[in-house]
């Protein structure tokens, strides 16, 4: 009984102290002399605490506690398990502290990864911590999720909107909040240079990895969102330039641009004021977007209702972020140094270009979204910005972009004479021309023609590229992640377009009737009831044969009645293809016959495929290298039998030996107060590691110096035993509380 | 000397990029917005005016009783139903599909062409959430006067139907 009533207590028990551990890491991360270890130690804290809080609040949605305000409002007992646990994150307050555990995830990982950015690693870490700690502060205050409902008002919950229970909308939310807090993480760590007053090209290398992490999330969860649109939504097309939408378009725009930023830092030590300014520009657009969508300022489909006092604290803490990172901008910014000056036609040049381009087109979007606030507030018209607006807009800075992509991964760093281009990529212009004539000729309209020539030209540069790298032997691991994400772009640059020769038709069909439609004949052989787990439904199904084809293929469209939440939903069904999706959308009967929305979408699947290419290959080209990746620490060089001392331990290079081809050494670690030794090896790619108890302690061999010292890196982490006793308890604990309440 | 000229030329560059990518931008934003922008309209702002150029976002309450499907020419459904906002309503008709929100009495956005009678209209739009009121649909009660939100909350579901009557 204790038990069970005390989970929303101690949910807000545990939201009180990540506050208070994320505070604290804040604090050591940023004092005069950082404390690394105290740093990583508390976001560790804050991290558990948080996933306690979510794990807590899963439960109460788990076993449907009504005494809690946000399960009451936001669930129903009748609905399936996994549906009810995805529950916990879709509310205004469940998504806040979903959010913050995923921060404080992101914290610690930094945290236990500051190495490879210096100086400036404790000092983002910190600054992550700050924000966290704002977002902890609004949760605490304005919206936790664990008040309790007065007795009277207990009932059977209000259950969920049913459009909303389908699995992609449960981790599409997650995912791209995930992306929200990379973009939180980019800010920190371009806050964390501005605070050391230090840009440079090893900072642009440690940045990427985050960077990279941000563009994968959000680039998945955007098209996750886009893809349920496509399929439950069933109403054609996949992208509706919805204000919630274009939201989440921005911190996207703006983080491919920093991710080609952050490259440009890294191999060329160029841009490193823009990536900084790039940085924290794409998380005031991830706060500011959620706070769009959030506070209901915005008409939109997917809009929440929220009160003006959580309205207007995340207001405040969307501009306090950007005005703490702009004004450090602002006062420490003149002290980055610029890298090497480059001339307009050259590698660097076309990713100003792509830079310009993609901000531009960041900045119609923006623009789009809020001109019905601006002309509202100042005439009082109320207008809506409808897709015909940014289609327009946006296909000249698309092609632009596009015509940039073909041939600027090629073009050499610094300069490069147009000559030499023409000689090197001329096969772009016989490709473009090529898919232009062709479309032309099968009677494509002008933005057809233009569409698919540009998106040739962004494939064969792609091809272009991947040869020219196989030749000259540069086709590492990131260099076939920029090809297979710029022909990933290329692949959905084709679906886009090709998506906007779908045609549709609505008709009226009884039982046996049929009609041709996009080369196939449906038919409808019958319209009948089922019944569902929570719902019941009435539907047709129907047959699709090609007209000059034998086989078919059935397809069951219906609409569905969740009697629980009095609310109807529809059921798409379609026959996928690679080709094409013939789909069927169910709108009602009439007289015994049933109504039915009939599409065709050319090439639907590439969209996804592309996407799942850009996904692929922006993880591939942003991943750390396998040994800096693991690398915590302390960077140390040691000569033959000299002795270091970090974390408590002595650790003596017992022996090193080798040369540029391959070396490795021996370390003798022991414990600062014991007379006992172990020792391990280690080699570039393979890290020597002592499973110490609770602690591993690892040595990460860096680089040979000239004067023939060894360059290690030394660190500790958490040991095997420390991880086993966690899913231990974990387990326990789980199984004591299935024991307890179940 | 050099590196100096050699900065100056880059702010000069950097500025240039700068100007360009916003020059390019305002510029395709100014000559798309034409194309893109629908005026909201209440029914009793639409129904007193004439035919319309451009498209037209009506918001209002579908009328209880009003929706009447059709078939029309080749077996296409028609459907043609009336939006209110307690003082006027005004005739739309639809050629496609109706969400699955749309009902009778409930918050409703047209988007279509005005021909100074009736509204054809190409995309119809109810919310996904069921309590949640399209801030157009709001306004149109409030200009109508059938809503004051300074005494609470908007009118129930079932009554906009009946509202305005009796005056």
């Amino acid at each position: 009984m204790a038990a069970e009533g005390s989970v929303p207590e101690v949910g807000t028990l545990a939201l009180w102290s990540a506050l208070v551990a994320s505070l604290l890491a804040a604090w050591s991360g940023g004092r005069a002399t950082p404390r690394p270890a105290a740093a990583r130690a508390l976001a560790g804290l804050a991290a558990a605490l948080l996933t306690g809080a979510q794990l807590l609040l899963a439960w109460a949605f788990a076993v449907s506690d009504m005494t809690v305000a946000n399960v009451l409002d936001n669930s129903h007992p009748a609905k399936p398990l996994l549906l009810r646990v995805a529950g916990s994150w879709a509310s205004h307050e469940g998504s806040l502290v979903l959010w913050s555990m995923m921060t404080a995830w992101a914290l610690w990982a930094l945290a236990r990864h500051m190495g490879p950015l210096g100086e400036a690693g404790p000092r983002a870490v910190s600054a992550l911590a700050l924000v966290l700690s704002g977002f902890l502060l609004f949760l605490v205050l304005t919206s936790s999720p664990f008040v309790r409902v007065p007795p009277e008002e207990i009932g059977p919950g209000f259950g969920l909107n049913p459009i909303l229970q389908h699995w992609a909308l449960s981790i599409h939310p997650p995912l791209l909040f995930l992306g929200y807090v990379g973009t939180a993480v980019s800010f920190a760590v371009a806050v964390g240079a501005l605070w050391v007053g230090k840009v440079d090209r090893a900072w642009g290398a440690a940045a990427r990895p985050w960077v990279g992490g941000a563009f994968v999330a959000l680039t998945l969860g955007i098209g996750l969102g886009s893809w349920w649109a496509y399929e439950e939504l069933g109403w054609g097309g996949f992208w509706f330039w919805d204000p919630v939408e274009n939201a989440s378009l921005l911190p996207w725009l703006l983080t491919g641009a920093l991710l080609h930023t952050v490259a440009a830092v890294a191999a060329r030590g160029v841009l490193r004021r823009w990536a900084v300014l790039l940085a924290i520009a794409a998380f005031a657009s991830a706060i500011f977007g959620s706070f769009l969508v959030r506070s209901g300022v915005l008409t939109s489909v997917h809009a929440f209702a929220l009160d003006p006092a959580r309205g207007l604290a995340m207001l405040a803490l969307a501009g306090g972020v950007t005005l703490a990172g702009l004004g450090l901008y602002a006062w420490r910014g003149g002290r980055l140094r610029e890298g090497a000056p480059f001339a307009p036609w050259s590698r660097d040049g076309m990713l100003v270009a792509n830079n310009v381009g993609l901000c531009a087109v960041a900045a119609v979007v923006a623009g789009g979204t809020v001109w019905p606030l601006i002309v509202e507030a100042l005439s009082g018209t109320s207008l809506h910005v409808g897709p015909a607006f940014y289609v327009a807009a946006l296909a000249p800075l698309a092609l632009g972009i596009g015509l940039a992509m073909g041939p600027g991964p090629r073009l050499a760093w610094r300069r490069d004479r147009l000559t030499r281009t023409l000689a090197r990529a001329w096969p772009l212009a016989p490709a473009a021309v090529g898919a232009a004539g062709a479309s032309w000729a099968m009677g494509g309209g002008s933005w057809g023609v233009l569409g698919f020539g540009v998106a040739a030209w962004v494939l064969m540069g792609a091809v272009l590229d991947l040869a020219e790298r196989w030749r000259t032997g540069a086709l590492g691991r990131r260099g076939v992640g920029a090809v297979l994400a710029h022909a990933g772009v290329g692949v959905v640059a084709v679906a886009v377009v090709a998506m906007g020769l779908s045609s549709v038709r609505s008709v009226v069909l009884g039982p046996g009737e049929e009609v041709v439609h996009a080369g196939h004949r449906w038919i409808v052989l019958a319209i009948e009831d089922r019944t569902g787990p929570n719902f019941l439904e009435r539907g047709a199904r129907v047959l699709i044969v090609p007209e000059h084809g034998s086989f078919g293929r059935e397809i069951w469209t219906s609409r569905r009645v969740f009697p629980v939440e009095g609310q109807v939903t529809t059921e798409m069904g379609s026959w996928r293809g690679l080709w094409r999706d013939l789909r069927a959308v169910h709108g009602g009967e009439e007289q015994g016959r049933v109504l039915l929305r009939l599409s065709s979408e050319p090439l639907a699947a590439w969209l996804w495929m592309g996407g799942l290419m850009i996904v692929i290959g922006a993880g591939l080209a942003t991943w750390p290298k396998a040994a800096s990746g693991r690398l915590c620490g302390e960077a140390v060089a040691l000569a033959p039998g000299k002795t270091a001392t970090h974390a408590g331990h002595r650790w003596t290079l017992a022996a090193g030996n080798g040369d540029r081809e391959g070396w490795g050494v021996r370390v003798r670690i022991s414990p600062a107060h014991g007379s006992f030794a172990v020792e391990v090896r280690a080699s570039p790619g393979r890290a020597g590691r002592w499973e110490r108890g609770w602690r591993v302690l690892r040595v990460a061999p860096l680089a040979v110096a000239p004067d023939g010292r060894f360059q290690v890196a030394l660190s500790v982490g958490v040991g095997r035993l420390f991880q086993a006793a966690v899913v231990l308890s974990l387990t326990g604990a789980i199984v004591l509380a299935w024991r307890l309440w179940g | 000397m050099r590196v100096a000229r050699a900065r100056r030329r880059r702010r000069i560059a950097w500025a240039f990029a700068v100007v360009v990518g916003a020059a390019t931008a305002l510029a395709l934003a100014l000559t798309a917005i034409g194309d893109g922008v629908q005026f909201f309209r209440s029914p009793t702002e639409l129904a007193a005016l004439p035919a319309q150029p451009g498209a037209v976002r009506l918001g209002g309450l579908v009328e209880a009783g009003s929706v009447r499907r059709e078939i029309g020419a080749e077996g296409r459904p028609l459907t043609r139903f009336r939006v209110s906002d307690g003082r006027t309503s005004v005739e739309v008709s639809y050629g496609g599909i109706l969400p699955d929100l749309f009902r009778e009495g409930q918050g409703t956005v047209a988007v279509g062409r005005w021909d100074g009678v009736r509204l054809d209209a190409w995309q119809v739009l109810a919310r996904h959430d069921e309590t949640y009121m399209p801030p157009e649909v709001a306004a149109a009660l409030k200009a109508s006067g059938e809503w004051d939100p300074a005494h609470g909350g908007p009118p129930p579901a079932r009554r906009w139907n009946g509202l305005g009557d009796g005056r």
